[in-house]
């Protein structure tokens, strides 16, 4: 499905890349576009699992996360979407910017969590790196290690899929963070298990886009 | 700038259910770590938590403490149906062994409903941070004008799975004694603790008198590792600086630091160097202590606890000692609370967390 030309005239400003306009047609209908605008936030890149391709590639795995497809793909998307921002000054204000991790997943790592169950129930061993990918926030230490990104670390759960009914909760704590000035730019990762699903944007105010792109506010 | 104010707080811990037996173990400076029996820890390296006897239900506590919280804030019916709840926790206590995904997300709302407040909820996960990113967003939420009051809830009971997984990192403390910032600590104990705090807006209607306020906030990134703090501190210490930027204050205006102070060598050291950094290395150091010596590591809702004990120190003008401690240790050089009574001078305190994933928060809270 095409953007409409309504939704163009809507949407000025720099050219959007295909990552970001394939976003709009995502399975599930959601456009995370418009859902950012509503917050006053400008997506300036995104990356997804599944990709767009017929097939992709294996998931390619994580040194130290076993088991489980969740943080792989934490850092997954997370790379689709940071490579993905070429173009018009966003990546040289990336090196400058303080960009938070909002990981939103409503019912977090459950192949890990449903491993860890069953090895205490059964008595058996828990593995000792399955400590840390434990926690949802752990993968954001990764990368934000990777991508120098030093903004605060949130996980939350909606209450429904991060990627359908709960992903407006995810745009919302970016807006806050930024707002509140802990950050000015926002990656937030909506991930969910069976079937693996993840999406990452790389999110900032309109204000703060327009102040990076002019030296100005904008007035709205 | 008028601070969010601490209308009400109520408290479930090791120590007993309701603020006054948080206050009176805290300050009586004993740890309330007992051999647990909830669950079989006869495979495990340590044998001991900070639990209270028996099996207590989490959602039945949570619902408890945000009730009490509420009915001491004196929010009636329509007070309640506009508040927004924010609830820490892990995650809903039975989704692991559940044979359909259930979300954390889904117990704020229920929790939410069964005490009358707003549908529009809120689940942090984010561990040991995730308490404390709750209250400072809460904290924006008010300040910002969007919200007159939020109820900010977090919750930690040991369970046979976190005990297993800490464990088998190798983060328990193997003679089950917390030593924060001492030679010879060998980690952490985990702890109960089930908390809720309402936070009003200065200008809300019919807002209670308050408790005191939650003068600043802030939360920064390490940028460095999956579950190793920075060793310098760095990330720590942006939080403090950003906390003490909202809150107008210098760090010299700082009475009492309640730490993280998990216990662990790592840990207590980068800690150690975010302080010395986020107050200046010629400045005289902040008193300071790590009440999880006492009440041990609830996790999710170890933050928000220590919020409480930062707000009742402050209230009370006697510090909590850290308790534990055998002998200094020269990568942690700070002016530990080693004493009892230990007068407490000014009007604001300061409390840090840290977690996984280089999340850091500072919550800075004030008394008139």
């Amino acid at each position: 499905m095409r953007v409409s030309e309504q939704t163009r005239l809507e949407m000025p400003g720099p050219r959007v890349s295909p990552a970001i306009e394939a976003t709009r047609t995502s399975t599930a209908g959601i456009r995370f576009d418009e859902l950012a605008a509503a917050a006053g936030l400008r997506v300036l890149a995104a990356g997804r699992w599944p990709g767009y391709a017929e097939t992709d590639p294996p998931l390619p795995g994580v040194a130290g996360f076993i088991a489980s497809s969740f943080s792989p793909m934490v850092v997954e998307v997370t790379r689709r979407a940071l490579s993905d921002l070429d173009h018009q000054g966003d990546l040289d204000h990336q090196e400058t910017s303080v960009t938070a991790i909002v990981i939103v997943s409503a019912f977090g790592d459950q192949i890990s969590a449903r491993a860890v169950a069953a090895a205490v129930d059964a008595g058996t061993r828990v593995g000792p790196l399955m400590f840390f990918q434990s926690v949802p926030n752990a993968v954001a230490g990764y990368v934000a290690k990777q991508w120098s990104l030093t903004g605060p670390v949130v996980a939350i759960s909606p209450a429904e899929d991060a990627l359908t009914a709960g992903a407006i909760e995810g745009i919302d704590v970016a807006r806050l963070l930024i707002a509140d000035g802990d950050a000015d730019r926002a990656l937030v990762v909506f991930v969910e298990q069976q079937p693996d699903r993840a999406l990452a944007l790389l999110v900032t105010s309109f204000e703060q886009h327009a102040f990076e792109q002019h030296g100005e506010v904008e007035i709205r | 700038m008028d601070a969010p104010r601490i209308s009400a707080v109520a408290t479930v811990s090791a120590f007993g259910r309701g603020v006054p037996a948080l206050h009176d173990g805290v300050f009586a400076g004993r740890p309330a770590f007992r051999r647990v029996d909830r669950f079989a820890v006869d495979d495990r390296r340590m044998r001991v938590a900070a639990a209270l006897p028996g099996q207590p239900d989490l959602i039945e506590e949570l619902v408890a403490v945000v009730d009490r919280a509420c009915a001491d804030a004196g929010l009636g019916q329509v007070a309640r149906e506009s508040c927004p709840l924010l609830l820490a926790v892990h995650t809903e206590p039975g989704a692991a062994r559940a044979g359909v995904a259930r979300s954390a997300g889904a117990l704020a709302q229920l929790v939410a409903a069964t005490c009358g407040l707003a549908p529009s909820t809120r689940a942090y996960t984010s561990a040991c941070v995730a308490g404390t990113s709750a209250l400072a967003d809460a904290a924006a939420m008010v300040t910002s004008g969007g919200c007159d009051r939020v109820v900010v809830a977090a919750g930690y009971l040991v369970e046979s799975d976190q005990f297993a997984l800490f464990d088998a990192g190798r983060a328990l403390a193997v003679d089950e004694v917390v030593r924060p910032f001492s030679a010879g600590r060998k980690g952490i104990v985990l702890g109960d603790a089930v908390v809720a705090i309402v936070i009003e807006s200065a200008a809300a209607r019919n807002a209670a008198d308050p408790l005191g306020f939650v003068a600043g906030w802030g939360r920064a990134g390490d940028a460095y590792h999956v579950c190793q703090p920075r060793p310098d501190g760095a990330g720590l210490a942006r939080a403090i600086d950003a906390a003490l930027r909202r809150a107008a204050l210098g760090a010299e205006q700082i009475g009492y630091v309640n730490a993280h102070g998990t216990g662990t060598p790592q840990s207590d050291a980068a800690e150690a160097a975010a302080i010395r950094r986020a107050f200046g290395p010629s400045a005289p150091a902040p008193p300071i202590s790590s009440t999880k010596s006492l009440h041990g590591h609830a996790l999710e809702a170890s933050g928000l606890l220590e919020v409480v004990i930062t707000l009742l120190a402050l209230r009370e003008r006697r510090m909590p000692i850290n308790a534990g401690f055998l002998a200094p240790d020269a990568d942690c050089d700070l002016n530990l609370v080693l004493e009892s009574p230990a007068p407490l001078v000014g009007r604001y305190a300061l409390t840090v967390n840290s977690a996984f994933g280089g999340a850091n928060t500072a919550v800075l809270v004030g008394v008139e």
